[in-house]
């Protein structure tokens, strides 16, 4: 949350596109969230650790988590996330390519709230915006 | 059996020859006593005969002697004779004529010597032998003069010689006078040596050691008389008192009275038979005896021959039962003779019998090794300490020892075994359980190794002990190299197959990626700017959509067969009903929609492989109601099982249906019957349905007919081997 007041939503993600079309399908949600990407685990958890003093203030009120990333993917950052008593107030859902039973398993086990396999049309992807906002961003 | 007839039939014998033995040994007994009495009694009598006879003798000289003592004193004219000489003692002629008489005396009676002698014991005549009487004589002069008698005097050993004399005292009577003095003495000397003696001493009959003597009686002593048969200078000498012993000699016997036969001893201490009396009207005791020894000596003799007698009955009673036996036993060994030809005919004809089948056996047994070298085989037979007793061809082919070679070596020194687990326990296996196998490694003469797969049995005595092992070795050298060859390959292609696994499923997701793209941006250039293209511009834009969602299915599709054999789940028993259940419950909604109806029989219970299993049903079900004629759509899936081992899973649907021609077609990766406007798919369906069943060790078909609807047959083993997996 920003001093503002305005949730903000983090996203790790790789793929720039997916960025761009999760970006956009916010803004399609209704409401007003302040959204960034980052593009790997290292620049997730730089950002997080570095903020992490400053609870609430910094901090986003979600993330969304893609699972293969370059340099720290999505599974190590999470373990990373997890047993930090200040992080892992932060829900987290995983946003992936993925469909592995494996991966849903772990992600679940390890504290995800929720994992969302990236959908093939824009219309899902604002209503899995809007369903985020919904649930984690009130 | 010889032996045991022999010993019956010879009891009896034995009964019988005892019985005679006894009865001999009493009848002799019963005789020997007889004879004892016999001999016994005719010793008594002999003695009593010899010894009365010589009592009666012996009274009779004595009687005699006394007669001639009466003859003399009773002669008158002698007594004048007498009278005229004393009293006129020089007259030569009296005293010749005297002496002449006197002489005449001696010879005619045999008298030693011839004495007169005055009362008072004086010598008067002959002229030679002056002087005084001895004591012997004297002392009875007195006693002759009472008794007015001749008598005899006792026995006394003369002082003049020494020798023992007897005397016959016959008193001179004055004859005139009324009181008839005695004027004189005639003592006539008796030699008793030249008759008595003798006469007492001699037994008529031939005999060692009988013989008779007399004893008197002189206070408390007794006093032998005359000369001793068995000891010398006795006479008069020998003398004993009768308190001192407690054993007194018969004589003693015989001086106080007794008389008759007795048993005792002499004085020699030898037991004596003796007869005892004494001699009337004189101081004598006759004793004749013999020793018992002799008197009875015919009785041991007689026994002797009794027991000779005996004996030789016996010998005889024992030759004959004996004789008997022996010919009882010559009849017995001749009947066992007999029967032992029988009997050895008999053997040997069983004996011909016998090695027959024993060649037989043998010829057989010979077969039955020539099998056992048929045989690719190695067949061993080891003794109970591993050493070779048999070693078949196929051993030898086995491992190129010749069975020179190999018998009576320690197999596992031969052959340098390797066991799989200690040998000690291998053996105590063999020999508990009676069995083993196991993989074995063992060298064989070229220094290969040869790995066998080893059989061991154990070989038991008719007591049940072990006596050896038998041993069946089969090279699998071979096999074993191919399995490991097999193995490596398989492991070769598990890694392969886990590589092109990661590939697919990197292939497929990278691939993936790309057509989302493609399929989210499209539809966001529809959805976004709608306004600004046109129709066509927008049909093209689906079109690109649809290529994009197909060829994602397709990579979808993919990925999951290249999965199926490569990431296999262990089978675990399922009951299949419910993942049936579970399949055609995905499509719940287009079965509401379409009124379709799916009816699930009894299914078994099988070991499969669950996901699997769930996506097999979901195609087949989800291809029964896509290829839905105008009918409703009704499903029916059932199950037959055969004896527990496999069941056949129908599916069967009223749908279009296919050519019968196309069904093995159809369960080719990408083949469709259809376009793909009509029906959508990426034709590999059924292909993962067939990888799937093959996966299970099963397979799959379809009988079908156009607008008769469709049947699919799935026939799945009920459980599987480790090694299906």
């Amino acid at each position: 949350m920003e001093n503002n007041g305005i949730p903000s939503v983090l996203m790790a993600d790789d793929d720039e596109e997916d960025c761009m079309l999760a970006s956009d399908a916010l803004k399609e949600s209704g409401k007003e969230v302040e959204f960034a990407c980052v593009e790997d685990g290292v620049h997730l958890m730089d950002y997080l650790l570095e903020h992490s003093g400053s609870w609430p203030n910094g901090l986003p009120d979600l993330i969304l988590l893609d699972l293969n990333m370059p340099r720290k993917d999505g599974r190590e950052a999470l373990l990373e996330i997890m047993p930090n008593p200040v992080l892992k107030r932060i829900p987290i859902v995983i946003l992936t390519t993925s469909k592995e039973e494996r991966d849903i398993a772990f992600t679940m086990n390890a504290g995800a709230k929720s994992f969302i396999t990236k959908p093939g049309t824009f219309n899902e992807w604002i209503e899995i915006m809007r369903s985020l906002v919904q649930t984690w961003l009130k | 059996m010889m032996k045991e007839g022999v010993k019956s039939r010879s009891y009896p014998l034995m009964a019988l020859f005892i019985t005679i033995a006894i009865g001999i040994g009493i009848s002799g007994y019963g005789y020997y006593r007889l004879q004892k009495a016999h001999i016994t009694r005719h010793a008594f009598e002999e003695l009593s005969t010899i010894s009365e006879l010589k009592a009666h003798e012996l009274s009779g000289w004595r009687k005699e002697r006394l007669g001639d003592g009466e003859v003399i004193a009773k002669n008158r004219s002698i007594a004048d004779e007498v009278k005229r000489l004393i009293a006129d003692s020089s007259t030569a002629r009296a005293t010749q004529s005297m002496l002449t008489w006197m002489e005449s005396l001696k010879d005619s009676y045999d008298y030693h010597e011839v004495l007169l002698v005055d009362p008072d014991g004086t010598i008067r005549l002959p002229a030679s032998q002056k002087g005084k009487l001895e004591k012997g004589v004297l002392e009875y002069l007195d006693e002759s003069v009472k008794a007015k008698a001749p008598l005899l005097n006792r026995f006394y050993n003369s002082k003049k010689d020494g020798a023992v004399r007897l005397d016959l005292i016959a008193p001179i009577f004055d004859w005139d006078s009324e009181s008839r003095p005695v004027i004189a003495f005639l003592v006539l000397e008796i030699d008793p040596y030249n008759f008595l003696f003798p006469f007492i001493q001699k037994w008529p009959t031939p005999s060692k050691s009988a013989e008779t003597y007399l004893v008197s009686r002189d206070g408390n002593e007794v006093t032998y008389l005359n000369e001793l048969r068995h000891r010398k200078d006795t006479a008069l000498k020998l003398r004993f008192s009768l308190s001192s012993s407690n054993k007194e000699p018969v004589a003693a016997m015989a001086v106080q009275g007794k008389e008759g036969v007795v048993e005792g001893i002499d004085y020699r201490g030898v037991p004596v038979l003796a007869f005892l009396g004494a001699i009337p009207e004189s101081p004598w005791f006759i004793v004749s005896k013999v020793d018992i020894s002799e008197a009875f000596a015919p009785i041991r003799d007689s026994a002797k021959l009794i027991v000779l007698m005996a004996g030789l009955m016996v010998a005889l009673a024992a030759a004959g039962i004996g004789f008997f036996g022996s010919h009882q036993r010559t009849q017995l060994y001749r009947e066992q003779a007999r029967m032992l030809e029988n009997a050895r005919i008999e053997l040997d004809l069983k004996v011909n019998e016998r090695t027959a089948e024993l060649l037989k056996a043998n010829k057989q047994l010979q077969d039955q090794a020539d099998l056992l070298n048929l045989a690719h085989d190695a067949i061993l037979v080891r003794s109970i300490d591993d050493r070779v007793k048999f070693w078949s061809k196929g051993a030898s082919e086995t491992y190129g020892f010749t069975m020179k070679e190999a018998m009576g070596r320690i197999t596992h020194e031969l052959l340098q075994t390797v066991f799989p687990q200690p040998q000690a326990g291998i053996r105590d296996q063999v020999i508990r359980l009676g069995r083993w196998q196991g993989e074995v490694i063992h060298t064989n003469a070229l220094g290969e190794k040869v790995i066998v797969d080893s059989r061991w049995a154990l070989q038991t005595d008719s007591d049940g002990k072990p006596s050896g092992f038998l041993e069946i070795n089969r090279d699998i050298t071979a096999r074993k190299r191919a399995e490991e060859y097999l193995k490596a390959n398989m492991e070769r292609l598990e890694l392969i197959n886990q590589e092109l696994q990661e590939f697919a499923f990197v292939a497929s997701h990278d691939l993936q990626e790309p057509l989302r793209k493609i399929q989210t941006f499209c539809d966001l250039t529809i959805t976004r700017c709608s306004s600004s293209i046109d129709d066509t511009s927008q049909e093209y834009l689906e079109r690109v959509i649809n290529s994009a969602l197909r060829m994602r299915q397709l990579l979808d599709d993919l990925l999951q067969f290249s999965r199926i054999a490569a990431r296999p789940k262990p089978f675990e028993k399922r009951d299949l009903g419910l993942i049936v259940k579970e399949a055609a419950q995905v499509f719940e909604h287009q079965i509401k929609e379409t009124g379709s109806r799916i009816e699930i029989d009894e299914l078994p219970k099988m070991e499969v492989d669950e996901g699997q299993m769930l996506r097999l049903f979901q195609n087949l079900i989800g291809n029964a109601l896509k290829f839905h004629s105008d009918l409703a759509p009704v499903i029916r899936v059932s199950a037959e099982c055969e004896r527990d081992r496999y069941c056949e899973i129908f599916v069967e649907d009223n749908g279009i249906g296919f050519e019968q021609q196309y069904s093995e077609l159809i369960f080719r990766p990408f083949q469709r019957l259809h376009g793909r406007s009509k029906y959508e798919g990426t034709g590999m369906g059924l292909a993962i349905c067939r990888k799937i069943v093959e996966r299970h060790g099963g397979t799959i078909r379809a009988e079908s007919e156009p607008e008769k609807g469709s049947k699919f047959i799935v026939r799945l083993p009920v459980e599987h081997d480790l090694e299906a997996a």
